[in-house]
């Protein structure tokens, strides 16, 4: 019965039922729609809202015309039904279909993933769980707003390290080159979302496709342009199950739901012989 | 009809569940309770957690540290599933999925997929301690009273409408009269509680990356005698933390829960308070008299200031620095003013609401009292109820309340009950602090060092320093700050009995992927010798070479959204600005206070991109552009104590 029940086709099944007792229920009562009535539970919501505005219970009259709206609004809405002005109406649609979908949605809820099935959809997504990558850089700032030609500037200025030393390239004598930001001159294994972080992921990109211990202009980040050095660079293994299970489970579970959803629209489509014309 | 469709998703269910074990009966219940409790105590004295607090006591000591301090970025308020108002707006979002969220994990919310642009460095789940056991019972098949009417009945209802109903039946009813609040009838007692609580202090545990990403426990007492907001957010520095946090029915006044706090301070417990939403306070935030009625006191004030030591400046329930309508010289005071607020629970907006007269009012009590009352940092929020940490940038808005604005069309016309009107939900705002590493220990001080800012939205980075001595017009940023720490104090700080014109140093960076900025401004508040407030605003620093009037009004940046696709360049502004300012007109014997006010150029708003995103019309009722900001917490002056009394 267990593994019956994870079966989805056999949910579509239920659904299926459901919804036609739900059509039979909907037509059984068709005549009592033309009779209204309300409730004491309504009673004491529509006095409430008016408590919650005005700070005080309504008068007999105020009451009276609370009741008489409630009615209005009900048999207005009975008509409109009627008169087919549901159809065609894009908000009720998107949300009936909205509440459709959560209704299917909730049976994959109910699924257990194998420790196969996670170990599968590992494999196969492997990229998208790599470690983090790790890099060692310096870099020199410079503002746009302050250089008329940067890309000439930075040739320039590329050209004067590689015609320094090793040892005269040190940080006092680079960043007197460069314009003044808060960021450091030399970072030490920072990862990637830490470079994301202060220069945006264009440079954090930049980055990863970088060749090592090279001077390279007109790198870009959010502040402005940047000439680089990447030292080092570590990282970026793909990981075992047990590093990331929690993740793969999550994705397991929305790939599901979307497999779910599309073999729920499919079926549908079929049922309702759906073409463009 | 209602009843007719909640019978599909019933059925569905019933047929799905059919297979299930038989239900528990209470006895068995109440054991389950009494274990997760005992095993949630038992472990902390367990040897392998005394050997995990050991390596994240390491690993804090190894975290990456920056004397100078570094800018994190974190949410100090938001709701899980935890919050009943949360759940009922069908957010699903359990405290650990929020904090995994905060990291940059997708997640669904309200049936889509949604992740944060960039990861927080910190974040804080600040649950509405009032129902957290109730909604334990509520999810949990095997707590005590799972099965009681109502809440089968909760958990039944599809309809927002219909759950909205069972809210205000069930709980708002009881809570927001002149009566003493209560627990609803399907409370089953303080384990519930306690069980919840341990649930959201585990998430806390778990997610804790000394140096990556802090979390702190929380929890948010939701007191709001007469419709009148006195929210307060209650932050730990460490995981020494009481059996259950405390809500309005246990304390139905601030000054209870401050008492509360002195007692846990005394249990060995470390916590400070944030207050939020002034601008709906009813009077009651910035109060001259204590909840009794009494003119407040400085023992009063003595316990405020110490518990409370920043206010959430900005969330979605609209921006309470100022209001357009009481600061007409403030030229940037027409921003997320939230006006609907207006029109629900019998609010009315007052100038004594807002933050900026309240900390000038504090310089008053200052004077008469010798303690100021309302010394506060300022920082940001979002009070999302979706689970959603900071997710604060305008062009990933999904709404904050769950059902009640979760599409576009809903956003345009929908309300969030008992509060707004959507379109007028501003984004929130987040928390910056300034801090030597990512550890708890460092975020909380900062907080409580009041070195802490918020922002509506951007990281942008601001640094204000204020000195009798410091030099001015720095050109190096490091140097500045250096300087900064030696010889003044930064955002946050108090200079006693300074003597000759104060100078400070202004420093700002944009977002690194975000718009630049227009300028900085220094804000000046002062009460003089009869008590009256005054203020001045003061542009420091700006882009684009402008030239500043003979008052010192500059002309505007410029706008360059495109609002028929809700992109703007960087063509206009500056990436980062740098500025002094030496006071002149400061007076030595008045108690005063500066703080400093980092301007965006134009940005388009959330409801822009909405627009634009789903080919409608712009909304004309709301600002297609939005100048996006930044507000460090003040620096105060006062007078050397024998000069004030």
């Amino acid at each position: 019965m267990k593994t019956l029940l994870k079966e989805p086709l056999l949910h579509f099944l239920l659904l299926g039922a459901a919804l036609f007792y739900f059509y039979a229920l909907v037509s059984d009562n068709q005549a009592s729609d033309h009779e209204i009535t309300l409730s004491a539970a309504k009673i004491a919501q529509l006095n409430y809202s008016f408590e919650k505005t005005r700070q005080r219970p309504p008068s007999k009259e105020e009451f009276d015309a609370l009741v008489n709206n409630y009615f209005k609004e009900q048999v207005a809405y009975q008509k409109g039904k009627e008169l087919g002005l549901l159809d065609g109406d894009s908000i009720i649609q998107k949300r009936i279909q909205q509440k459709l979908e959560f209704i299917v949605e909730d049976t994959v809820a109910s699924l257990t993933p194998s420790e196969e099935q996670l170990t599968v959809f590992l494999t196969k997504h492997s990229e998208e769980y790599r470690k983090e990558q790790l890099f060692s850089f310096v870099q020199l700032y410079f503002n746009l707003q302050k250089h008329d030609d940067i890309d000439g500037e930075m040739q320039t200025i590329v050209a004067k390290i590689k015609s320094l030393t090793v040892s005269e390239q040190t940080k006092e004598n680079l960043l007197s080159l460069s314009d003044n930001i808060y960021l450091e001159y030399e970072y030490h294994n920072m990862s990637f979302s830490q470079v994301a972080r202060y220069f945006g992921s264009d440079f954090a990109n930049a980055l990863v496709a970088m060749e090592l211990g090279k001077w390279l202009p007109d790198i870009k980040s959010g502040y402005g342009v940047h000439i680089v050095k990447l030292n080092a660079k570590q990282g970026g293994e793909l990981q075992s199950l047990a590093a990331v299970r929690g993740q793969v489970k999550q994705a397991w579970f929305n790939q599901q739901r979307q497999q779910t959803l599309a073999k729920f629209y499919q079926r549908l489509f079929v049922e309702y012989q759906v073409k463009q014309i | 009809m209602n009843t007719k469709i909640s019978l599909i998703a019933v059925t569905v269910l019933l047929a799905l569940g059919g297979c299930s074990e038989p239900q528990t009966d209470s006895q068995k219940d109440q054991t389950h309770v009494k274990d997760v409790s005992q095993n949630n105590t038992t472990k902390n004295k367990d040897k392998s957690v005394a050997a995990r607090a050991q390596t994240i006591k390491e690993q804090e000591d190894n975290a990456p540290s920056n004397p100078l301090k570094n800018a994190y970025f974190g949410e100090t308020h938001m709701h899980t599933k935890f919050s009943l108002d949360a759940y009922i707006g069908g957010n699903r979002m359990s405290p650990l999925d929020s904090l995994q969220f905060a990291q940059g994990q997708e997640k669904m919310i309200n049936g889509e997929m949604h992740k944060l642009n960039r990861p927080l460095d910190f974040a804080a789940t600040t649950d509405h301690a009032e129902y957290i056991g109730e909604m334990y019972t509520t999810f949990d098949e095997e707590a005590v009273g799972h099965n009681q009417a109502q809440l089968k009945e909760l958990r039944d209802l599809t309809e927002y409408k219909d759950q909205l109903r069972w809210f205000i039946k069930y709980v708002i009813s009881v809570n927001r009269g002149d009566a003493k609040p209560a627990h609803p009838p399907f409370y089953t007692g303080i384990e519930s509680t306690k069980s919840a609580w341990q649930i959201i202090l585990q998430a806390t545990k778990d997610e804790y990356k000394p140096g990556v990403f802090t979390t702190l426990a929380a929890f948010e007492w939701s007191g709001a005698p007469k419709g009148g907001n006195l929210h307060r957010n209650v932050l730990f520095r460490d995981m020494v933390v009481p059996e259950y946090p405390v809500g309005y029915a246990d304390y139905n006044r601030e000054e209870g829960l401050w008492n509360w706090m002195a007692q846990q301070e005394k249990l060995g417990s470390t916590l400070l308070a944030i207050p939020h939403n002034s601008n709906a306070s009813k009077l009651m935030m910035f109060n001259p008299n204590d909840s009794t009625g009494k003119p407040i006191t400085k023992e009063y004030a003595e316990l405020r200031s110490h518990f409370e030591r920043t206010i959430e400046m900005m969330q979605i329930k609209g921006n309470s620095e100022v209001h357009r309508k009481f600061w007409p010289a403030d030229e940037f005071a027409d921003f997320e003013n939230a006006d609907s607020i207006a029109k629900f629970s019998n609010r009315e907006f007052d100038k004594r609401n807002f933050v900026r007269w309240g900390v000038i009012e504090g310089l008053k009590h200052y004077q008469n009292l010798g303690v100021n009352p309302y010394k506060l940092g300022f920082n940001g929020g979002t009070d999302s109820h979706n689970g959603l940490m900071a997710n604060v940038d305008e062009d990933n808005y999904i709404g904050g309340h769950g059902a009640a604005d979760n599409t576009p069309e809903l956003r345009r016309t929908g309300q969030v009950p008992e509060w707004l009107d959507a379109k007028d939900e501003s984004i929130g705002s987040i928390t910056g602090v300034w801090a030597e590493k990512n550890t708890r220990g460092a975020i909380w001080d900062a907080m409580y060092n009041r070195e802490v800012y918020g922002t509506s939205g951007p990281r942008i980075q601001v640094r204000i320093f204020a000195g009798e001595h410091l030099t001015t017009n720095h050109n190096d940023i490091n140097a500045m700050v250096k300087e900064g720490y030696d010889k003044g104090v930064p955002m946050g700080g108090t200079i006693e009995g300074a003597k000759s014109a104060p100078v400070f140093n202004v420093w700002a960076v944009k977002d690194s992927i975000g718009a630049n900025l227009d300028r900085i401004q220094i804000i000046k508040g002062w009460v003089d010798l009869q008590g009256e407030q005054h203020e001045k605003i003061i542009n420091v620093v700006w882009s684009d070479n402008r030239k500043a009037d003979a008052q010192g009004n500059l002309p505007k940046v410029g706008n360059t959204v495109d609002l028929t696709t809700a992109k703007y360049t960087n063509a206009i502004g500056a990436a980062m600005l740098m500025g002094s300012f030496t006071d002149n007109e400061f007076k030595p014997e008045l108690p005063t206070l500066y703080y400093a006010r980092v301007i965006e150029i134009p940005t388009p708003r959330w409801s822009t991109y909405d627009a634009v995103r789903n080919n409608l019309p712009l909304l004309t009722d709301v600002q297609a552009t939005i100048q996006e900001r930044a507000w460090s917490s003040p620096i105060w002056f006062t007078p050397a104590q024998d000069a004030a009394h």
